[in-house]
């Protein structure tokens, strides 16, 4: 990066806070630390790495991703709710640490106890079968299920994880029953479909593309509203007449709760920004995700929403706090 | 011959020089990770991840199969140096390795360790090159029910790793099986002997288990009487192998091949398990085992063997399949992904560059890593020369570095130090530590398989005996135990006729 | 301390009897399943109770007179000293950051175990606590905790 591009960038991310930089010093005036409450080189990471290179020319600062896993990802979210609210330590996370564990696990922070920023990238969960299953189409599929209750197995990665609360929302909501089978991945859940030992893959688009398109497996449905466009012949949940049940992957990036008005703006217009550049709307339809760059409120919706979902999805299935 | 012109081709790309230098970078940094406590072949694939974004995506394949395979080579350094292992893998390398560090024979250790990493390596990658697609096919037979039975037979081996008595080895593996099971359960999500915390809900970190009982209990050993602690001070002939080195350890480099290779089909855990695996059957063939644990030259040749081994296997259901069998090659996974570049089954059509580029970088730099690890012998042996008050605080505090390193999580270090305090005082009251560690790998997953097992055909055991896989590892557990209970009685007659 | 091995042998085998038993009594307290399908307590229990018993025999055993007493020296001032040094760095280590810690553990032992006086020894621990900041955070690319107060 040459100076003079830092010089621009710098000035530009000046003029975004220009209201607010007379009265405080400039922000943000050194690095922004990014909390990824996951192991490296997962999705989540990956994603947000890309995301905070690109970024960075955007706030004029270095962004650093610092990797905080354990708890199912309630340490690193519960490092960031505790932070100093400067904005110079924020987080990006899936799904599961903010709506789903909080309700199976102790953590320390409710929904309340953060500020949303933007929601950067979402994706369907995908519900495939081999070629020989007999259902040849969503509707076909569901009415299998219904027929034979508890009859099939599906692979998930993990247990209270996105992909079988996904599903389960769907099917409770279609009262119909499969058994999930955690696995830990989807590495382990594709190696167990194509072995035979499950029924139906569950996760997400990448790993069975290679078999859609040899033709040794089919995917039925998605679990978002529409249907999407790596995968056609999926069912969307509007097809199948359960379009506000949707649950996608997605990821996004909160602040702690006090964090000041005008620097929370200040982090979504940047991350917001980066999220529809071209750039990254490329890289992530190369990964089978779609790029978002939601507003601060949307994203909020959808966490509230979300939160509230799941909490009646995992009741029903037997998975809240022990 | 219709897989030489591609591989020729293959060569043609990994030999080409913006390649080729990536392929040394990554086996020089993967050989650095391995060097240090802590520090695995996870960690140095994370660190160098955000790197390859930029990289064309053979050169980034390249590179980071090159950290992945060149750790395993690291790793065995500091166990042999110093007891504490470079990383999981070399945990069996530290008990006679060290031994004969202390002997002043650090030299023939590396120099062997060396070797049989580099036979090992190169023909898991020539098993990889040419019966990659059987072989994928046979591991999806693998599911839930046989992985359990592969289980139960590494359990059942691992009681053969330790040379003290069946009780207290025993005790060990309970205690390590007890530990495994600490932490949320996969199954049901139930958090088990957490306590309501949060810091053990994906259970106890295992390298700094491992960190501890081996390494800090080590030092903590060696802190008693400071002053009895020798500086070696090796002579360059002491540096090579003898004749009958190289004689002792060639069957156990062949053997530790094999068993690496078969054991690189274990989802998650193979390059730990074949470690032990192999480390058992040399002491099982061996003509003394007592001897075991004293600095056998077989005890370092065979293991370190075995873990370079798995990685050509390893490679297989990511490459045939686009399945990550253990977590480094999950790593890799998302690095092609990166690139639009999805492995399995078309990926030999789609992208024959990756593929035969990969396999041809795989030799090359096995090859690399082997010119790379023989001068470094006489480096690192030289560490010894340190007198131990220096030595100790140092390796210790690379050893905190490198395991916060990989969650940044300081419980980690407290884990650490207390699991080095428990094996301290366990190995003055003469328990093998290492039964411990190893059934804190293998109990979790067996526990997991079994109950998935169980899941998938609704409460029905007999899935444990249906396939053919279950039937082929189920039958192997039977006959050992026969075997066992056979030897150990003729055994007895034998004493009692002695006697009578 | 000194100590036999028979007497570290008993305590061992108590310390593991205790930790059976506990373990299976909380063990208990989770879903045991059924039979054919096995909850989450099932294994705990039975690790638990098999390690508590096994450890029993061997205490029992000990008692009886098999074993030996041969003298084992456990522990002393630099053993002792060193794992307190790892405990309060694991404490301090994200509380002061890596630099303070570091410095804090290398003087410590080195001037407990190495013949360097006070001040060479903290000279020694301050350029070393720098040169491993330097490797591990700049060469490496390692996150290592900053010093408090964004210094």
């Amino acid at each position: 990066m040459t100076r003079l591009k830092r010089g621009a960038a710098a000035a530009l991310a000046a003029l975004c806070i220009l209201p607010a930089a007379f009265a405080q010093e400039k922000y943000p005036s050194r690095p922004i630390e990014l909390v990824i409450p996951t192991a490296a080189g997962g999705g989540t990471d990956i994603s947000l790495r890309v995301l905070a290179e690109l970024v960075e020319p955007l706030l004029g600062q270095k962004v650093v991703v610092v990797n905080k896993p354990g708890g199912g990802g309630t340490l690193g979210m519960a490092q960031v709710v505790q932070a100093r609210p400067d904005g110079y330590t924020i987080g990006g996370l899936w799904n599961a640490p903010l709506t789903m564990t909080p309700h199976m696990l102790p953590a320390p922070y409710k929904v309340s106890d953060y500020s949303a920023v933007s929601l950067v990238t979402s994706s369907p969960t995908v519900m495939c079968v081999k070629s020989a299953f007999p259902a040849a189409d969503g509707k076909a599929f569901i009415e299998e299920l219904r027929k034979n209750p508890g009859k099939y197995t599906y692979g998930n990665d993990g247990v209270g994880g996105t992909i079988q609360l996904a599903a389960e929302r769907v099917f409770t909501k279609l009262g119909v029953k499969a058994r999930p089978i955690p696995f830990a991945g989807a590495g382990e859940t594709l190696k167990a479909f194509l072995g035979g030992h499950v029924d139906i893959y569950g996760g997400s688009i990448p790993p069975i593309m290679p078999y859609v398109k040899d033709k040794s497996a089919r995917c039925v449905m998605v679990t978002s509203a529409e249907r999407n466009s790596s995968v056609p012949d999926a069912a969307g949940l509007a097809d199948l007449g359960a379009p506000e049940e949707a649950t996608v992957l997605w990821r996004g990036i909160i602040a702690p709760l006090k964090l000041p008005a005008d620097r929370l703006a200040i982090l979504q217009k940047a991350f917001a920004s980066a999220a529809q550049s071209d750039k990254f709307r490329e890289f992530m339809l190369k990964r089978g995700e779609e790029a978002k760059g939601s507003s601060s409120a949307e994203f909020r919706n959808l966490i509230d929403s979300e939160y509230e979902a799941m909490g009646k999805v995992m009741a029903a299935i037997g998975l809240t706090k022990k | 011959m219709e897989t030489l012109q591609p591989l020729l081709n293959g060569f043609a790309v990994a030999l080409r020089s913006d390649v080729l230098m990536y392929c040394v970078i990554g086996c020089l940094w993967g050989t650095i990770v391995g060097v240090l406590p802590g520090l695995g072949p996870l960690a140095g694939l994370t660190l160098l991840l955000p790197l390859t974004y930029q990289l064309e995506p053979t050169a980034a394949i390249v590179m980071l199969a090159g950290i992945f395979y060149g750790a395993m080579y690291g790793g065995s350094t500091t166990s042999i140096l110093v007891r504490i292992p470079g990383e999981a893998a070399s945990i069996m390398t530290a008990i006679d390795g060290h031994e004969m560090a202390r002997k002043g024979r650090a030299g023939p250790a590396l120099v062997v360790a060396a070797i049989g990493s580099f036979i090992g390596g190169t023909l898991s990658v020539v098993g990889l090159m040419l019966f990659a697609p059987p072989l994928a096919k046979l591991m999806l037979q693998v599911g839930p029910a046989a992985e359990f039975g592969l289980m139960l037979l590494a359990l059942l081996v691992l009681c053969f790793v330790s040379g003290g008595p069946a009780l207290k080895t025993l005790m060990m593996v309970l205690a390590g099986l007890l530990i495994a099971t600490v932490g949320v359960d996969l199954i049901t999500a139930h958090p088990r002997f957490t306590f309501g915390s949060l810091q053990f809900v994906n259970g106890i970190n295992f390298v700094a288990l491992a960190l501890g009982l081996f390494g800090v209990s080590e030092i903590l050993l060696n802190l008693e009487d400071i002053a009895r602690v020798k500086v070696i001070k090796p002579a360059l002939r002491t540096l090579v192998p003898r004749m009958q080195d190289l004689k002792d350890s060639a069957p156990a480099i062949g053997r530790g091949t094999v068993i690496g290779f078969i054991f690189g089909f274990i989802p998650g855990i193979s390059h730990v398990i074949s470690t032990f695996v192999s480390y058992a059957v040399e002491r099982k063939l061996s003509k003394a085992p007592e001897t075991f644990g004293t600095g056998r030259i077989e005890a370092v040749a065979g293991p370190e063997t075995a873990n370079n081994a798995t990685t050509g296997s390893s490679m297989i259901p990511l490459l045939v399949l686009g399945i990550p069998a253990i977590p480094a090659t999950a790593i890799l996974l998302s690095a092609l992904q990166i690139h639009g570049v999805q492995p399995g089954p078309q990926l030999v059509s789609e992208h024959p560059n990756v593929f035969w580029g990969l396999i041809a970088s795989m030799y090359i730099g096995n090859l690399v890593l082997l010119v790379l690890n023989l001068p470094l012998v006489g480096l690192f042996v030289n560490l010894l020369r340190i007198p131990y008050a220096y030595l100790a605080p140092t390796v210790l505090l690379v050893s905190m570095i490198g395991i916060y390193s990989v969650n940044s999580n300081a419980t980690d270090i407290l884990i650490m130090a207390v699991s080095g305090l428990v094996g301290y005082v366990l190995r003055k009251g003469k328990f093998d530590p290492a039964p411990l560690l190893l059934a804190v790998v293998l109990g979790d997953r067996m526990e997991v398989s079994l109950r998935r097992a169980l899941t998938i055909s609704d409460g029905d055991w007999w899935i444990l005996l249906q396939g053919a896989m279950s039937k082929i590892f189920l039958g192997a557990v039977v006959l050992l135990v026969c075997l066992q209970l056979a030897a150990s009685y003729l055994g007895f007659r034998r004493k009692d006729m002695k006697e009578n | 301390m000194p100590t036999s091995l028979r007497r570290l042998e008993v305590g061992t085998a108590v310390a593991l009897v205790l930790l059976g038993v506990l373990a299976a009594w909380e063990a208990l307290r989770m879903p045991q399943g059924t039979p054919a399908l096995p909850g989450p307590g099932m294994v705990p229990l039975a690790c638990g109770v098999l390690l508590a018993l096994l450890s029993a025999v061997l205490l029992a055993a000990r008692r009886t007179g098999a074993g030996s007493d041969e003298p084992v020296p456990l522990g002393n001032r630099h053993v002792l000293l060193c794992f307190v040094v790892i405990v309060v760095a694991g404490l301090l280590w994200e509380r002061a950051g890596f630099l303070v810690t570091s410095t804090l553990f290398l003087f410590v032992l080195l001037w407990s175990l190495s013949p360097l006086g006070g001040w060479r020894s903290l000279i020694a621990a301050v350029l070393g606590s720098v040169a491993l900041r330097l490797i591990f955070q700049n060469l490496l690319n390692v996150a290592l905790p900053p010093l408090p107060f964004s210094l």
